[in-house]
């Protein structure tokens, strides 16, 4: 299972990528209203992206409670474990 | 090495949006028809994505060596209303790269990146067994579930001759051929009248230019994907010089009102007896479930239309036959009331005020003045302004006004909404 510090550097690539911008760093907190254009349908092209990088798949109930980069840490090693 | 920023800007008008239709084959009515498109996400007709691509590309061409153009990623992430200035703007540039946006009001609507240099060696897969077959004719635009689209490949014919292609995007044609662009324009078609079809919205296309041979014209697809929690659909397309993917939303349709003939039996048969009621907007959603009701319990009802004049007279239509009592008569709320309604009944005894703008619009600021004016305009002003004239002709008047969520919860980047439908 991957670290910390390697989940957050995947997920880096994963928003760099989805948002078009080299200068993204992620940090725990860090939430939509952070980032600009961070809506709805970014959130799905994330969790999809996170997925696919991570082989794993989220329930609609887990997706519910997603507020910040660090919730989604902790879902993926959640469902990595 | 080439200019950046601004590069070129554009209003697609509804002549550009035919001409697409034409070249492409994709007719669907979230691009041409104003009253079915008022009844999806984007509110009023939209510019084709893949034209607005299409024609960023042929205006990159005069200034970019675009002959090397091997991969193509674009989000088409908000929509282009038509008629609405958009503005062609290079992000970066390199030699290897490309990155321009296309911006509405300053926002990114469909980001584009390319890569310039060799092209790929990729082989496009063994041409399909299809179990969908779209020759180059007119056909109609499909409807699929997430269920039959997940079952779905097959082949696509191009509308367009080259020599079209060329003269309508003449630069770009001379970069990378006019094969491939109709394969892009067939993209178009793909999603929107083939599959997912009538409810789709194109969301990404991501291609390789390949220059392998090929012994057949057109698009092949393969469905690859579908996640039914998003609703979401990935295809792999493949033909005339191109090799990638799509990716699209396959949205909900528009509710569907019950039909008044179950309602009958919601109320009972004189509730409304004493009703004349005059409902503004009428014509969809609850303003006709509404005039459905009243109807169903013996009121009298006289719906108005902005531009939806078949949706008012099938609902007008639909109660009469089942025993009802509907009228129908034009009204836009932004112009003159008392002219418009002249010939309303002298014994009007309710008002029902459905009338309603876009809501959900795109803006680059927290807080737009022209959008709060807008809004207001239907929300406080027309609504003071109709129900003054009514009071005038009609007493005693009992009017309703629909309240929002947005109200109470305020959403974000509807400031402007919440703001207008409380004054009112």
């Amino acid at each position: 299972m991957a670290t910390e510090p390697e989940l957050y550097a995947a997920l880096t690539e994963i928003f760099q990528d989805i948002f078009l911008r080299d200068d993204l760093v992620l940090t725990p907190d860090l939430s939509a209203k952070d980032v600009e254009g961070w809506d709805s349908f970014k959130q799905i092209e994330i969790i999809l992206a996170s997925e696919e990088r991570f082989v794993v798949k989220f329930a609609t109930k887990d997706l519910d409670a997603l507020r910040s980069v660090g919730d989604l840490v902790r879902l993926i090693q959640a469902k990595s474990a | 090495m080439q200019p950046m920023g601004g590069m070129a800007a554009r209003v697609f008008s509804e002549d550009d949006q035919l001409a697409f239709a034409v070249l492409s084959g994709d007719v669907n009515p979230l691009h041409m028809d104003p009253v079915a498109a008022r009844r999806t996400q984007a509110g009023a007709p939209v510019v084709h994505g893949v034209h607005g691509l299409l024609w960023a590309l042929d205006e990159l061409s005069a200034h970019f060596p675009l002959e090397t153009l091997s991969t193509l990623k674009v989000r088409f992430e908000r929509f282009i209303p038509v008629t609405q200035p958009v503005e062609l703007r290079v992000v970066k540039a390199t030699e290897t790269s490309l990155r321009a946006d296309i911006t509405l009001d300053g926002i990114p609507v469909t980001l584009i990146t390319l890569a310039l240099g060799p092209r790929s060696v990729k082989t496009p897969p063994p041409h399909p067994n299809p179990g969908v077959r779209v020759g180059a004719g007119p056909e109609p635009v499909r409807v699929l579930s997430l269920d039959q689209i997940a079952e779905t490949n097959g082949h696509i014919d191009h509308v367009a001759d080259a020599t079209r292609i060329a003269q309508t995007f003449p630069r770009l044609s001379a970069k990378i051929g006019p094969s491939r662009i109709a394969a892009l324009a067939s993209s178009s078609r793909l999603v929107g009248m083939v599959c997912p079809g009538l409810h789709s919205i194109f969301l990404k296309i991501a291609v390789d230019l390949v220059d392998a041979p090929q012994d057949h014209s057109g698009i092949d697809f393969t469905v690859t994907r579908v996640d039914q929690r998003f609703r979401l659909t990935t295809m792999n397309i493949a033909g005339d010089g191109l090799l990638g993917s799509v990716e699209c939303l396959v949205r909900m349709p528009p509710v569907a009102q019950p039909a008044y003939k179950e309602l009958l039996g919601w109320v009972e048969p004189d509730a409304f007896a004493a009703t004349t009621a005059l409902i503004v907007g009428g014509s969809r959603g609850l303003g006709e479930l509404t005039a459905k009701l009243i109807a169903a319990g013996g009121g009298q009802c006289l719906i108005t239309y902005a531009v939806g004049q078949a949706d008012a007279q099938a609902v007008a239509q639909e109660i009469n036959a089942g025993g009802g009592r509907c009228d129908i008569l034009p009204y836009d709320v932004k112009r003159d009331a008392a002219r418009q309604l002249q010939a309303l009944p002298t014994r009007l005894t309710h008002l029902y005020y459905f009338a309603t703008p876009q809501i959900f619009r795109q803006k680059s600021n927290l807080y737009s003045p022209d959008l709060a004016r807008d809004y207001l305009s239907v929300y406080a002003d027309s609504f003071y302004e109709l129900c003054r004239m009514l009071a005038d002709k009609e007493h005693p008047l009992t009017a309703f006004y629909p309240s929002s969520v947005a109200v109470e919860e305020r959403p974000r980047d509807m400031t402007e909404y919440a703001m207008a439908k409380s004054a009112g």
